[in-house]
């Protein structure tokens, strides 16, 4: 493993710090060129940014109260924590859906009727593939669950090999990227529905991944991360259930 | 893509319009002919206007959370009640942008930077997601 990506002058330089900041970077550099190509307006695009970012930012780590419990109360709860640079981001499941819930607030409290949040899918993924290859090589969690595999990795103090749990994700996000790229001219996919369909592959794909990860059993076997995916993909399912029947009603009258 | 609706905020190179009180005498109103006893319209707020509340809601949160919180920093069983403050925050920044204020703006901004500068610090701190709550 690389912690410490590189040094200057002494100061190392971490390689999750550095990969984190690569990844949130290129998200919005792809946001604002989504944006541009789809003629999102930027006085809709900067709002709906800025409060997306400070919702994910705070959805990750209150999502850390929901997986680890009261005795993560002290760095969820306390609001000066969310600012302390030696705690983490926190969770990207809990990041997604605190983004999307602030995104989604803030386009209905500027009067945008329809959803352009379409833009946000494909950085999603290309954000997720550079984020992990920073959770990788800092070896974060442990990575994984102990394996015999021939592409299970080492780590130090450990004298078994583990399952490479972020390069999985980073490579999924990546076929996933393409997906969403042939995807998001097509007319089913428009209105928000490319989002829902990026962040609910995601969900899914997390739900099976956490299997073969070091995070703490919630309930009923299932970690928390789990859980909250399960969530979401239950959220999207009831959603289009409820838009199709309000569709067939009005076509029926 | 979309015209501007009247709820939609206005881009800077975009005029703000004037919602004349002034309703032709003949010509037929959605709401009809203004009477004496309605309020007056309410005009847009001037670009100096909302940069002047954006800068109180910017720097406004900095004051009350650096100097009446005293800007503690720790993490320790004892600040969980500053859990208030974090319920206080998200409970005033909702109700601002609600109301359309550019005190809202102003206050979510300012979180904006705080997050930006903690994660560019991450850079030079082994921050890694949560760590404390890693046991093998």
């Amino acid at each position: 493993m690389y912690p410490v990506l590189i040094e200057i002058n002494g100061t190392p330089i971490y390689a999750h710090g550095f990969f984190l900041n690569l990844a949130l970077l290129v998200c919005l550099l792809m946001v604002v060129g989504e944006s541009r190509r789809r003629h999102w307006p930027k006085q809709e695009v900067v709002p709906i940014t800025l409060a997306a970012f400070v919702g994910g930012m705070i959805g990750a780590r209150f999502s850390i109260l929901f997986f680890h419990g009261w005795e993560a109360a002290p760095f969820t709860l306390n609001f000066y924590s969310y600012f302390d640079p030696q705690i983490g981001p926190g969770s990207i499941i809990g990041g997604l859906i605190g983004a999307y819930l602030a995104g989604f607030i803030t386009s209905r409290l500027i009067g945008k009727a329809d959803c352009a949040c379409d833009a946000f899918a494909p950085a999603m993924a290309l954000a997720l593939i550079i984020g992990k290859i920073g959770c990788f090589m800092s070896g974060e969690d442990g990575l994984g669950k102990p394996t015999d595999l021939p592409w299970g990795v080492s780590l130090p103090n450990l004298d078994f090999r583990v399952h490479p749990t972020p390069l999985y994700e980073a490579g999924f996000s990546l076929v996933w990227l393409l997906i969403l790229l042939r995807l998001r001219n097509h007319p089913w996919m428009q209105n928000g529905n490319l989002l829902k369909f990026g962040v609910g592959g995601y969900a899914i794909f997390r739900f099976f991944i956490e299997f073969l990860r070091n995070n703490r059993i919630l309930l009923w076997g299932l970690t928390g991360q789990q859980w909250l995916c399960l969530v979401i993909i239950l959220a999207i399912v009831v959603y289009y259930a409820v838009h199709f029947a309000r569709s067939r009603r009005m076509a029926s009258v | 893509m979309d015209e501007p609706t009247q709820d939609q905020p206005l881009s800077e190179d975009q005029p703000a319009q004037e919602t004349s009180p002034v309703i032709d005498e003949g010509l037929p109103t959605e709401s009809g002919p203004a009477s004496k006893d309605e309020p007056p319209a309410k005009l847009p707020e001037g670009k100096s206007q909302r940069i002047l509340k954006f800068a109180v809601g910017f720097f406004g949160w900095f004051l009350v959370t650096f100097l009446v919180f005293g800007g503690k920093m720790e993490s320790n069983g004892m600040e969980i009640s500053l859990g208030v403050v974090f319920f206080a925050n998200i409970v005033i920044l909702t109700f601002l942008l609600k109301k359309r204020s550019f005190i809202g703006w102003g206050m979510l901004s300012a979180i904006a930077v705080n997050l930006i500068a903690s994660i560019i610090l991450g850079l030079f701190m082994n921050a890694l997601c949560f760590i404390p709550f890693y046991k093998h």
